[in-house]
Order: structure tokens, then C-alpha cells, then sequence
């Protein structure tokens, strides 16, 4: 399931904008939905209205935004096209209206389908289809990650993930999806421990028979190569190469007696010390609680929303992250928000979708491509480009640096102008010549390492 | 920022017989909106495609050249590739003031790049930096430096309030050295020095007065 176009006619700072979320023409996907797509824009352009209305158009759930908003003010002013099926081969247009029957008023989603263009379907039979197999059967549920996650990593109390239609991690701990694999773990854990009780009864029962000693050690080992270990799985496999950057990895040999002994995650440096839950970094947390919701749950056919997956992150997890978090799941649509040039480096230049404000304080989207939507016409490849490019050219920032460099680089060149000068009347033997010549050297010196 | 000629002779007629009245009234009121293009597509004639301000070329020349000029009349031939929108620019009342009281008035018009333009917003450019003006030359106010590829002041300059005026001009009304805007005219100077140093032929169409003055290539 993805989204295709977001149209708002009126809501908030939009108006009459829309969005075509396919790919261009000339692309190998051209006219598909696409897989990813980074908001970016300038504070209160509206990217995590983006994100937080999705829910409410493709699961009927209402977040923050639609609670503050109230329901009234997305009636008849938005419509969301998607495509949906196992080869995409339904696609309708979502949009919320009143309607008026038997004397009282009630809001509720209506549907245009369409099977194909050519072939016009009853939109009922659709409507049924998504709910009750696509939703149900096939696609996983929609997964929200706020920029503000809890970080909290105890993994008792009450869980209501996914029980009000997505999972929603503004509302639910993340820590929770631990449960998923706490079982898992535990039946790992007891049957390790029953082999190594046996070997025990072994040693005390023939401790001068090095062969039988022998055959019930390889029994573990045997069964250690064998046997699917949840914890060294996620470490191999997510979280021990995002941890690596802080010299940390998943600790996976655990002293653990019974289910209650296995708490969340555990963690150490790579001399085998472990780190206290308590001692988490930030960054230590971001990674670990944002990566492994999508690890665990395994989301398919669905739609991940991310705001501000940069929170915590180093620059280098940044240049990564959004490659590896399309890897942990399966045909589904990412939609992030960042403010991140790093972030954003990751990304097509048609799956970023640039909000700002015109001169009447409403949004519009800046286009990337001159002409026709074609890759061809994009001016634009941040995956191509260097980070102060993307900061100057679509972040737009005006400078390459500090104010203080700007003056710098201002005064440089007024020395090399002043100096110049001199040389060509020939005077760049004369004390004043000399003094700007050590200026500029100082100056360069200061600057130069780091280019104009 | 070099010195523009506001040639008037492909001007629509009676757009130039109101500027030719000495008491025009406001020009807001007298509707031109309906030969914009003719306004638009004639400053860019007379600015070479440039913007007005940085020469960052905004404006392809098959929109701008004489055979899309019909009786008068501003018409782009359907079979060109372009359409009469594809050009970076926005139309600059070079003091803000004046737009209040002639908006058409020709005299007070530029093309300017619509991210600089949204930059100058409404602040005015000092009077003697017009760039139309009989005795305006870049090389009285400004100087290039090829190291850095900014602009700076004339540095024969002794009035330090002067020097202050055109150092604010450049960095905050005509963003001569704004980040993309530099990094861009570098690259096109380095660019065009391979291609000299190649001896291969080469036309410059864009940052006329950076380029003049490193390669000494006048255009």
C-alpha cells in the first residue's frame, strides 16, 4: 500500500498544493509509487502534518493532529490517492465527507476506486477487500515514529501497540515491540540451560570418561550452531552494526534463570563490559529504539512514517540509516521528515519534497526539474552532491560558513584585490605591499584548509 | 553587476507612448498586465538573459530572441521547446518606492533571479548603483577577487561610509556574494580557464563582469 498524490485544497498553511509522490518519467519506476519520500522545509511548513495526517486517511486513526484539529477541518479539504494489492493493483482516493442520512449527520471515509483506468469497479466490494483482507490478511499495520521517542526502555506495563489500528510510538513505548521476542528468548535461554545441566550431570557422573565429557560438550555446540538465537540474531543482524560507532555491541552471552531475569536489551563495550540501561547514551537509545521496532515487527506492504530520524545521530549513522531501515522491511513506503542535509543525501531528488512559503504565508512545493517531470530535467542529485551543496542549494543556506568566516573570506579578498594592485605598478617590494602579503598568507592559512 | 543599456525600440506602442508622457500618473492603474511578456522578454534583451544584479544566467536566449517578436507583438512560435515561463527570474522594482507610484514604470524595471529577488525583498539599492545609469561602470564601486571569486569594494575608495554602503549593497540588497551564487561563478571561471588554456573556443554568457576580469574576455 502507498501513497501516489496528496491533495489539500484547504487545510491549515496549504492550499490547493498537490503532491505527486510517483516517479518521474525516464525512471525505471516511472509512474510507480515511490518507496521513500523526505520532507524537508523550514520550521511550521507543515512536515509533520504531512505525516500525521497518513494515519488518519489510510487506518481512520486519529493522532495529535487530527485531536487538535478536530475532524471538521479535514472534511472535504484533502484527498489521499494509493495504490494497494499484492501488485498494486487497486488504487483508490481517500477523502472524508458528511454525509446526511436518516435525519442525522456522520463523517465518514468515501471511496472512488478504480481496478484499473479502463476497468471501473464497484467501490464497495474494494472498500471491503482493504479492509478486511489487505489490511487484516497481507499488509502489516502502519508503523509512526514522532521525533520525540520514548525513550523509556522498561518493558512492563500496559502495551496498547497496535490494538487502536497502527502502531503509533508517539502514544506507545518502544521498548514494548521487546515482547515481541521475549518469549523467544526465554525458550532459548531454558533449553541452553537444560544441555548445560546435563553436561554437568556428566562431568559428576563419568568424570574420568574424556569421550562421553567430550560428546555432551559438542551436543552444545551443535545445538548452538543450529538453533535460531534471537539475541545474537538481532545483534548480527540490526543492531550491532548501527551500534558500532560507540565501540558497543549487543551482549549476547546472558546469565538469565527465568523469563523476569531478561529485562530488555543488554548492551557492552567491546571489552565485555555492560552497560547499565540507566547508562544509555542518547544516541545509544536512538539507534537501538528506532531500529529495532522495524526489525522485530518486520512491516510489509505498508506505509513507516519517521519524523526526524536524524534525533541523537551522529553524522555518520546519518549517511546510512535510511538505506538500512528500507532493508529491514518489505515493499513498504517510508515517508520522513528531517531537517537534515545528511539525512536528505540519502534520498532521489524526486523523493524529496521541499515545503516553503510564498509571499501570502501559504505552502508550496519546490520543484526540482525545469520543464517536464523527467529525470532528465532534475537540476539537482543529492545523493550526488557535497554536504555544504545540499546546505547551500536546498537548504538554503546563504553562506558557506559562519558570519565570522564570511567576513574573513571578505577581508582576504580585499587584501588580494589591494595587493594585486600594487604588484601591477610594481610596487610589491614596498613595506605596505609586504604587510598585506603576510595578511593574506595568515588569512589563507586560516581559510584556505578549508577552501572558499 | 555591469552597466545595462534599457534599449526601448521592441517595446509594445502603447506601453512606450504612457512612458513617454511627462505626467504618466501611476501606472498601477493603467493596466499593462497584458504585455508583461513584451516587458519581461525585452529586459532580458537588454540584460543578455543575466540577472540584473549577480549575471547568473536565468533566462535561455530562444526566449528572448528577436524572432519571437511578431508586429510588435511578443509571441513565442509554438514550435520551440520553451515556454514563455522557463526562466528563473522575477521582475525588480529597483526602488521599492517608486513601484507604489508607476509600477510599469520601464526605467525603475530589472530581472532578477526570484531567490535574489526574494533577498532584496523591498530594501533599495543606493541611486548611483543603477545599473542603467549614463555614468555607472562596475570598476568604479566594485572589485573581483580571484581567489576567493568575491566582490568587494573599490578599495581606491577613502570614503569609509561609502565603502560600508557597497559592502551592504553586496552582501544584502544584490547578493553578489551569495554562497550559490559564488560557488557557481567560480565554477564557470575555472571552466572557461580550461577551456583558454585548451584553446578551445568558448562564448561566455553568464557572470560577464567576474569573467572580464580574470580572463580579460570582454563581451
Amino acid at each position: 500500500m502507498k501513497i501516489t498524490k496528496i491533495h489539500l485544497k484547504d487545510f491549515h498553511q496549504f492550499k490547493d498544493l498537490t503532491i505527486d509522490l510517483t516517479y518521474p518519467k525516464g525512471h525505471e519506476k516511472e509512474g510507480q509509487p515511490l518507496d521513500k519520500v523526505c520532507f524537508i522545509g523550514q520550521s511550521g511548513t507543515g512536515k509533520t502534518s504531512l505525516i500525521e495526517l497518513i494515519p488518519k486517511f489510510l487506518y481512520f486513526y486519529d493522532t495529535q493532529l487530527i485531536v487538535k484539529s478536530g475532524v471538521k477541518s479535514i472534511i472535504d479539504k484533502i484527498i489521499m490517492s494509493i495504490e494497494f494489492g499484492k501488485e498494486n493493483e487497486y488504487s483508490a482516493q481517500l477523502y472524508f465527507s458528511v454525509s446526511e442520512s436518516e435525519g442525522t449527520k456522520s463523517t465518514k471515509r468515501c471511496w472512488a476506486t478504480r481496478k484499473k483506468r479502463e476497468e471501473l469497479t464497484d467501490s464497495t466490494p474494494i472498500y471491503t477487500y482493504y479492509t478486511e483482507t489487505w489490511q487484516k490478511e497481507f499488509a502489516s499495520k502502519l508503523i509512526y515514529l514522532p521525533a520525540n521517542l520514548n525513550f523509556d526502555i522498561e518493558v512492563e506495563g500496559e502495551s496498547k501497540m497496535g490494538k487502536n489500528g497502527i502502531i503509533d510510538f508517539s502514544k506507545d513505548k518502544v521498548s514494548f515491540v521487546w515482547n515481541l521476542i521475549l518469549e523467544q528468548i526465554q525458550s532459548y535461554q531454558e533449553q541452553e540451560l537444560q544441555i548445560r545441566q546435563e553436561i554437568l550431570r556428566t562431568v559428576e557422573q563419568a568424570s574420568n570418561d574424556l569421550t562421553t565429557i567430550e560428546r555432551a560438550l559438542s551436543k552444545l555446540k551443535e545445538w548452538k550452531k543450529t538453533e535460531f538465537n534471537p539475541i545474537q540474531d538481532i545483534a548480527d543482524n540490526c543492531l550491532n552494526r548501527l551500534l558500532a560507532p560507540f565501540k558497543l555491541r549487543v551482549k549476547t552471552e546472558l546469565d538469565i534463570k527465568s523469563k523476569d531475569d531478561i529485562g530488555f536489551i543488554k548492551i557492552e563495550d567491546y571489552a565485555g563490559n555492560e552497560i547499565p540501561n540507566g547508562l544509555w547514551s542518547t544516541g545509544t537509545k536512538q539507534v537501538v529504539l528506532s531500529a529495532m521496532p522495524l526489525y522485530l515487527l518486520k512491516p510489509k506492504h505498508t506505509v513507516i512514517l519517521f519524523d526526524e530520524p536524524e534525533r541523537s545521530l551522529y553524522p555518520d549513522l546519518q549517511r546510512f540509516i535510511i538505506d538500512f531501515y528500507s532493508s529491514l522491511a518489505e515493499d513498504c513506503q517510508f515517508f520522513y521528515s528531517t531537517h537534515s542535509p545528511i539525512i536528505a543525501s540519502n534520498f532521489e531528488p524526486w523523493e524529496i519534497v521541499e515545503l516553503k512559503f510564498n509571499e501570502d504565508g501559504y505552502v508550496y512545493r519546490e520543484l526540482y526539474y525545469e520543464g517536464e517531470n523527467h529525470v532528465d530535467n532534475y537540476k539537482y542529485n543529492p545523493r550526488y552532491m557535497r554536504w555544504d551543496d545540499i546546505l547551500q542549494r536546498i537548504f538554503d543556506m546563504e553562506n558557506d560558513g559562519s558570519p565570522l568566516r564570511k567576513e574573513k573570506l571578505d577581508e582576504l579578498a580585499t587584501y588580494n584585490v589591494k595587493y594585486k594592485k600594487l604588484e601591477k605598478q610594481k610596487k610589491a617590494e614596498t613595506e605596505e605591499a609586504k604587510t598585506i602579503l603576510q595578511k593574506v598568507q595568515k588569512l589563507t592559512k586560516e581559510l584556505s584548509a578549508w577552501e572558499n | 553587476m555591469r552597466k545595462i543599456d534599457k534599449i526601448k525600440d521592441s517595446l509594445p506602442s502603447k506601453y512606450k507612448k504612457w512612458l513617454a508622457k511627462e505626467n504618466k500618473g501611476n501606472g498601477a492603474n493603467k493596466n499593462f498586465r497584458d504585455q508583461y511578456d513584451d516587458i519581461v522578454m525585452n529586459l532580458y534583451k537588454c540584460q543578455k538573459g543575466v540577472c540584473a544584479y549577480t549575471e547568473a544566467y536565468i533566462c535561455p536566449s530562444e526566449l528572448y530572441g528577436e524572432n519571437n517578436w511578431t508586429t510588435g507583438k511578443y509571441i513565442i512560435p509554438n514550435e520551440t521547446e520553451f515556454s514563455r515561463v522557463d526562466h528563473r527570474g522575477e521582475l525588480d522594482h529597483f526602488d521599492p518606492e517608486n513601484k507604489k507610484v508607476q509600477y510599469w514604470n520601464w526605467d525603475n524595471l530589472f530581472m532578477i533571479e526570484a531567490k535574489i529577488n526574494s533577498i532584496k525583498s523591498n530594501k533599495p539599492v543606493i541611486t548611483y548603483l543603477k545599473p542603467d545609469l549614463n555614468d555607472y561602470s562596475p570598476l568604479k564601486y566594485f572589485e573581483y577577487d580571484d581567489q576567493t571569486h568575491r566582490f568587494v569594494p573599490n578599495t581606491d575608495i577613502d570614503d569609509t561610509n561609502m565603502v560600508s554602503e557597497i559592502k551592504y549593497m553586496i552582501d544584502e540588497v544584490l547578493s553578489l556574494n551569495h554562497g550559490v551564487v559564488r560557488k557557481d561563478r567560480e565554477n564557470y571561471i575555472n571552466e572557461l580557464k580550461d577551456k583558454k588554456q585548451r584553446g578551445q573556443a568558448f562564448i561566455v554568457d553568464r557572470f560577464f563582469t567576474s569573467v572580464e576580469w580574470v580572463l580579460d574576455e570582454r563581451t
